[in-house]
């Protein structure tokens, strides 16, 4: 592995102030499962992915770690680890949705360091960008991998020049939980809801998020549900341990006599973001849920473009979001 | 194989060990073939056929009827002349006593780590005394050539319930069993292990893993243990009921019938055809993999 400086800042101010004396050669250190043990130990990297020779480890900052919940909903540090999340009881109540994506994630052992902060900034696991001999577009390139070769987990939906599907289950969670991130730059702080976090390759192929190189995310606030909200997470993987999701449907929403009134649908494993089907939301709005998802899941299909080899995830997803409604509604 | 003075028993095996417990199955089959306690019985820390014989590799479900025929012929040749000793000093021992007795090997057993006639049992000689009596440590030598005859059948059948999800293709083993004829069991708990292991590996290679490699480079996109993804525990069937069949074979140490590779054999032809009965689908080649699953069954459906 290349070698390195590391730097440990007590306070937010200090972890900006640092990245940005240093530029875009740091990079924020959390639980290092994906930086260090991923990307940097795979010697991941090419013009447009260097590898960082500086850390800024955060988990130094006292504050970034921790769970509030309030009348107006909750807040969870950056540096909260998963297996906090999946055991704080107050998320648990009232926001059970993030408490079982994170549940969902890698396996004990990696989540008992892997932080929120950290799985929501995760990079890529698309085999190509993770295998050291591929210099696609991801790394600076002028190839993609995986338009000719095997496409088989790459996008459905909203793929452009890059195909990778966005990798974090507690992002997809977040999204349909309409939650917001608290960034910390020089200019001081600013509040991003997930809507607008994540970005896809049309907008930047090096990049999956809207954070400049000297930025972090302090906290992740979710606003507290209306009463009765339904939700419900499920993850289809290929090994039941360690494993990323082959596709994950997120729901969070409000029932009236059966009826949607209002919620969101969010995938995960399907697009280069988590991707909320408002589609499908749409043509569900206003319906009886029970005699009304069949039809509405399958609009999926007039969004999708699958690729060679990935056209039966568009018949998963469909079948799932199907499924996912109406367990939730119980 | 060496028996010592003092009655201990070591086995001189370059078997390798590679998991199942190879080397553990030389010293019973010394201890059994013998007829003294396994506790007596060690075998060299080492392998290494400066100091071992050449065993050959483990490998080809063969090893207790190739190292472990080699070191029970090689225990056979050290019984005899730990009988004849015995003979001998049964007779001495007389004679001392003034008494005039024949006895010949024939007549004497070994049990228990204690030599006796087989007339009248409760006459012995511990091993100790035998040996120590000869003077000199046992040597007890063979040379086992495998014959030619290779083929020997190995009989199983496996059994398999399993529940298809036509939705997402996934393939949930809900009971299974696997029946093996092993002629002999010399060590049931390993052998079940064995079995146990084979089944996992097999549903491991009949679902998931597949080396894949980019057509246009030639370069492995899976060689890591997240993406070629070998069963985790819970991905495997809860209990796997096994039988164990003893039809004990002429050409086995013991009757025993090697047990290495046949559990692979069965779990991909039994989960396709429980797949089969499920859905109407015959799956024709491994992976069986929920695309493959999924694409067969829009052809029926
Ligand atoms: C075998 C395996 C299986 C996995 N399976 C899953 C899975 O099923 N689902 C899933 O979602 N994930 C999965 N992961 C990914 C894992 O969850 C992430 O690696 C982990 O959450 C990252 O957290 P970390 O604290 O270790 O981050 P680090 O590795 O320290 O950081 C990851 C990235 O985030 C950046 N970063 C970290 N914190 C911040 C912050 N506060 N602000 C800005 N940037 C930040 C870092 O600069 C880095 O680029 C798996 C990983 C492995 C190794
Ligand atoms: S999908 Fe994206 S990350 Fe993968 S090879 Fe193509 S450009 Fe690279």
């Amino acid at each position: 592995m290349k070698g390195f400086e590391l730097y440990e800042p007590t306070t937010v101010k200090q972890a900006v102030d640092t990245l940005t004396k240093l530029g875009p050669k740091a990079k924020v250190l959390a639980g290092g499962s994906d930086l260090v043990a991923g990307v940097m130990k795979d010697w991941v990297e090419g013009a447009g992915m260097p590898l960082p020779s500086a850390l800024v480890d955060i988990t130094t900052i006292p504050q970034l770690r921790g769970i509030k919940v309030d009348k107006t909903g909750a807040t969870i540090g950056a540096n909260t680890t998963l297996t906090e999340v999946v055991e704080s009881k107050a998320l648990n109540e009232q926001f059970s949705l993030v408490v079982q994506a994170a549940h969902s994630v890698a396996s004990p052992l990696i989540r008992n360091f892997a932080t929120l902060g950290g799985n929501l900034n995760q990079r890529p696991r698309c085999w190509f960008l993770r295998g050291k001999e591929f210099n696609c577009y991801k790394k600076g390139g002028d190839f993609c991998f995986s338009v000719g070769g095997d496409n088989r987990y790459h996008a459905v939906i909203g793929g452009e020049l890059c195909y990778i599907v966005h990798p974090s289950d507690t992002a997809t969670a977040l999204l349909a939980l309409n939650a917001q991130a608290k960034i910390a730059g020089p200019a001081g702080e600013r509040l991003v809801p997930f809507d607008n976090y994540f970005i896809g390759p049309r907008e930047d192929v090096l990049r999956e998020n809207v954070l400049k190189p000297n930025e972090l995310i302090v906290e992740v606030f979710i606003p507290t549900p209306a009463p009765g909200t339904k939700q419900t997470w499920m993850k289809l993987k290929n090994r039941q341990v360690y494993d990323f999701a082959l596709v994950s449907v997120a729901a969070a929403f409000t029932v009236e006599n059966d009826t949607w009134k209002d919620g969101r649908i969010v995938l995960g494993g399907v697009s280069p973001v988590p991707y909320r089907a408002t589609v499908i939301e749409n043509q569900i709005k206003g319906k009886n849920i029970k005699s009304g998802i069949k039809q509405a899941a399958a609009v999926i299909r007039t969004v999708a473009r699958p690729m060679s080899m990935n056209a039966y995830k568009v018949d998963i997803a469909q079948n799932m979001v199907e499924r996912t409604i109406l367990q939730a509604l119980g | 194989m060496i028996v010592n003075s003092d009655g201990s028993v070591q086995c001189v095996s370059g078997c390798t060990e590679i998991g199942p417990g190879q080397r553990t199955e030389m010293a019973m089959i010394t201890a059994e073939a013998l007829g003294v306690p396994l506790s007596k019985v060690s075998i060299t820390t080492y392998v290494d056929t400066d100091n071992t014989t050449d065993t050959g590799g483990t490998n080809g479900s063969r090893q207790t009827n190739t190292g472990g025929r080699g070191i029970y012929e090689a225990t056979i040749d050290a019984k005899k002349q730990i009988l004849e000793y015995a003979a001998q000093k049964f007779v001495d021992d007389a004679k001392r006593r003034n008494q005039e007795l024949r006895v010949t090997p024939d007549q004497l057993d070994i049990r228990n780590g204690d030599v006796f006639m087989k007339s009248n049992p409760s006459t012995k000689l511990t091993m100790e005394a035998v040996v120590s009596a000869a003077g000199l440590p046992i040597l007890g030598r063979a040379i086992y050539k495998q014959d030619n005859d290779w083929e020997r059948t190995a009989w199983a059948a496996h059994a398999v319930e399993v529940e298809v999800d036509t939705g997402t293709g996934s393939v949930q083993i809900m009971k299974y069993a696997a029946a093996h004829d092993v002629g002999r069991a010399l060590n049931p708990f390993a052998l079940e292990q064995q079995i146990e292991g084979g089944v996992v590996m097999a549903l491991g290679a009949v679902f998931n893993e597949q080396l894949l490699t980019d057509a246009s480079t030639g370069l492995p996109l899976n060689a890591n243990m997240l993406d070629y993804r070998p069963p985790s525990i819970l991905d495997v069937p809860e209990e796997i009921d096994i039988v164990l069949i003893e039809k004990p074979k002429a050409y086995g140490v013991f009757g025993a019938h090697g047990i290495g590779e046949p559990p692979m054999g069965p779990p991909a032809p039994a989960v396709a055809a429980a797949v089969y009965n499920a859905v109407g689908v015959w799956m024709e080649s491994m992976p069986l993999t929920r695309e493959k699953l999924l694409a067969e069954l829009r052809k029926v459906r």
